[in-house]
């Protein structure tokens, strides 16, 4: 690595950098958060079991058919997470570069 | 004629005006220095006037050193065009496509044409390469490659851009800097080009012009500049041909004179009170009497040209291809364009049952190819014609070579700070101006080299005219929408990242607002969503009574248009709320490890120095 120590432009130049977010990373990984959190979320109530077993949480097979608080909806439960996190993901990561970058070009 | 633009030789006021190099940017100094009341005095190196932009003949077949589109944006480079050429000035159709595996494909290259013409399964190739580029982009944009990849998927780099590229410049893609693609390749996407195609979107008038016509003189770009000096002659500035700057002398921050050699081998010395250069600029500070430092003689000497030679077939063919030039990207063949002269202009060749390629092959002085003998050019010419399917080497009744030193500036590493110490040297010398492509060691275009003669002779008179501002900010007016590959800039090298900006890509801040933003739209969006669904298909069991219960949290939230309304606004600002904050944590988390690394590298700094003492 260079010893040369950084100049106050270049210190001036990092102190204003704008980070950028990596949409497909933030899109993946808040899929497999989302996903991973509702799976869990299915499964520890089906392990618990006992009368009425999820009743609130079941109410998202309103917005995801084919859901419930069963084993099978475990996996159902994933892959609509995984799509709700994607969208989530794509939708702020897209929004925040866009709006960062226009940002820096009028700053 | 002269009586419009050039004054009167009579009128012309004698001064010791030189320019050396009589191409685009030093006859335009001539030219512009005439209308303004000065001659001048011209030296040519070469046998013929108008530099790369020059039309060589063989056997009374003309052609073009590399091909030269007169395009610009600039009325007075347009205006002196106009007035040299009169009706010469042709306005000609354009066709120019790329051929790959004995394909053509459209030119600039359009997505939905390249991928049926590469076949199904190579087009889900080219379609899954691009997908994968779209979600997982290389996060290094530093060399051509990685900027092509990133948009346009690394399939569809590997046909249509490396190839051609490498043949171009002699050097891998990964070695080419991403800037060079972003300048050529601006704004052309592949998604949004298949949208373009499927929705028919138009890419404006002066783009749709460019691609389909260009002016182009009648005898090629070498009639233009030979009129000019016939007319500056007249109007008594000549332009010696044969004619090599040996030597620069200067004292007090001035050129005092100039020293020529003719083409018998004589140097004679001139008085000079202005000196206009188009030579390389490396070449003019070896030039130099008293001679510069030696660091700027290094820095001199470092600048390095792309070259090129033609190898021009005359084939016995009336017709052969529709196409004004050919970008050959196939790899199998050393040929990088091929050029069809006769649909340039058709008085490019005197017997139009024949026809004259120019096969051009991209070199480094002193390489395999530029050393070929011209026979054995020739006949790998032929070679590769046939192979190519564009002619039978069997209808090439005659060929010849033309080789062109100094056609292309190369922007190696560290090119720009050896230009800053050439240029550091020759600027002290007040009465010595550069123009020109190879005179600024800059990529421009003929019009741009023309335009720097223009601001050089009007310097003469007052020196009022930045000639290096030319070209600085202009975006090349084909590449708003052409993916040209290497065809007219020339790329820099992308080189290794600098301290600064690797903390520029790992310390770089989150936008607080952009976050905040993206946060707050994000959730109002959901929430949105989650409760018009109720709302519009509310029957049954359904998760209303659970919704309103953010109603604890978004005062005024309810189950109905109005509460979503309120609580978009209100998870809105919340989200804002949570983003901007979010931003601020992490911004000051990075700060702080920015901080402590600094910290590090003072004190590794200082111990470094410590030890340098005690050694």
């Amino acid at each position: 690595m260079s010893r040369v120590p950084a100049t106050a432009e270049e210190r001036r130049r990092v102190g204003e950098a704008v980070a950028r977010l990596r949409t497909g990373i933030l899109a993946i990984v808040m899929g497999l958060v989302g996903g991973t959190a509702l799976a869990i979320a299915t499964a520890w109530l089906t392990l618990r079991g006992g009368l009425n077993v999820g009743q609130h949480l079941g109410l998202l097979r309103f917005y995801f058919p084919g859901y419930s608080v069963t084993w099978p909806g475990v996996a159902i439960g994933f892959g609509y997470g995984v799509l709700v996190g994607v969208g989530v993901g794509l939708a702020m990561g897209t929004v925040y570069n866009r709006l960062a970058g226009w940002r820096e070009r009028h700053r | 004629m002269t009586e419009r633009f050039l004054a009167p030789p009579e009128a012309a006021r004698d001064e010791a005006i030189a320019i050396v190099g009589a191409g685009p940017a030093g006859l335009t100094t001539a030219w512009e220095l005439a209308r303004l009341g000065r001659r001048a005095t011209l030296y040519e190196k070469d046998r013929s006037v108008g530099g790369i932009a020059q039309t060589a003949e063989y056997k009374g077949f003309r052609f073009d050193l590399g091909g030269h589109r007169f395009f610009t944006k600039v009325g007075e480079v347009q205006g002196i065009w106009e007035e040299i050429l009169g009706d010469d000035f042709l306005s000609r159709p354009r066709l120019s496509r790329i051929y790959y595996r004995q394909r053509f494909f459209d030119y600039p290259l359009k997505p939905l044409n390249a991928l049926a013409g590469l076949g199904p399964v190579e087009a889900v190739r080219i379609v899954a390469s691009y997908a994968k580029a779209r979600l997982l982009p290389s996060r290094e944009e530093r060399n051509f490659e990685q900027w092509v990849s990133n948009r346009f998927g690394r399939r569809l780099f590997e046909v249509f851009f490396k190839t051609y590229t490498e043949k171009v410049w002699g050097l891998p893609c990964e070695e080419i800097s991403a800037d060079w693609a972003a300048q050529r390749i601006q704004n052309l996407d592949l998604g949004r080009a298949i949208a373009a195609a499927l929705f028919g979107r138009s890419g404006g008038d002066v783009v749709t012009t460019l691609i389909h016509q260009f002016h182009y003189p009648r005898h090629g770009p070498g009639m233009m500049w030979e009129r000019c000096a016939e007319r500056l002659a007249v109007a008594g500035s000549p332009t010696r041909l044969e004619h090599e700057l040996v030597r620069i002398d200067h004292r007090d921050g001035r050129v005092t004179g100039i020293a020529v050699r003719d083409g018998e081998g004589r140097v004679a010395e001139r008085p000079v009170e202005h000196l206009i250069c188009s030579i390389p600029l490396g070449r003019a500070a070896e030039l130099l009497s008293p001679p510069p430092t030696a660091p700027v003689l290094a820095a001199a000497r470092g600048l390095r040209h792309r070259d090129f030679l033609t190898v021009v077939l005359i084939v016995d063919r009336a017709e052969l291809f529709p196409d004004n030039w050919i970008y050959v990207h196939e790899p199998a063949v050393r040929v990088g364009r091929i050029q069809n002269f006769k649909n340039w202009s058709p008085e490019m060749v005197p017997d139009p049952g024949r026809t004259a390629l120019g096969l051009e092959y991209f070199a480094n002085r002193g390489d395999e190819v530029w050393s070929l003998p011209d026979a054995e050019l020739v006949a790998l010419a032929k070679r590769e014609i046939e192979q190519l399917g564009l002619a039978e080497a069997a209808a090439v009744s005659d060929g010849t070579v033309v080789r062109v030193p100094y056609a292309y500036p190369v922007y190696d590493p560290g090119y720009r700070e050896r230009i800053a110490a050439v240029r550091a040297c020759l600027d002290e010398l007040a009465n010595l101006q550069m123009i020109g492509r190879n005179g600024q060691h800059r990529y421009n275009n003929q019009d741009h080299s023309m335009l720097t003669g223009i601001y050089a002779a009007r310097n003469v008179l007052e020196p009022a005219h930045d000639i290096w501002d030319v070209n600085v900010d202009d975006d090349y007016h084909e590449a708003v929408s052409a993916a040209r590959g290497g065809d007219r800039l020339t790329p820099a090298a992308a080189g290794e990242a600098t301290l600064a900006e690797l903390l520029h890509a790992h310390f770089a801040r989150f936008d607080g607002v952009a976050l905040g933003v993206a946060t707050a739209a994000t959730l109002a969006l959901l929430l949105f969503a989650a409760t018009a669904s109720v709302l519009l298909v509310g029957n049954g069991e359904h998760p209303g009574p659970m919704l309103s219960l953010f109603g604890h949290y978004f005062f005024g939230f309810e189950l109905s248009w109005r509460g979503a309304l309120v609580g978009v606004l209100e998870a809105g600002a919340l989200g804002f709320v949570l983003g901007s904050g979010m931003a601020a944590a992490i911004n000051a988390l990075i700060g702080w490890v920015e901080r402590s690394l600094q910290r590090e590298l003072e004190a590794e700094r200082k111990l470094d120095s410590l030890q340098g003492v005690t050694r």
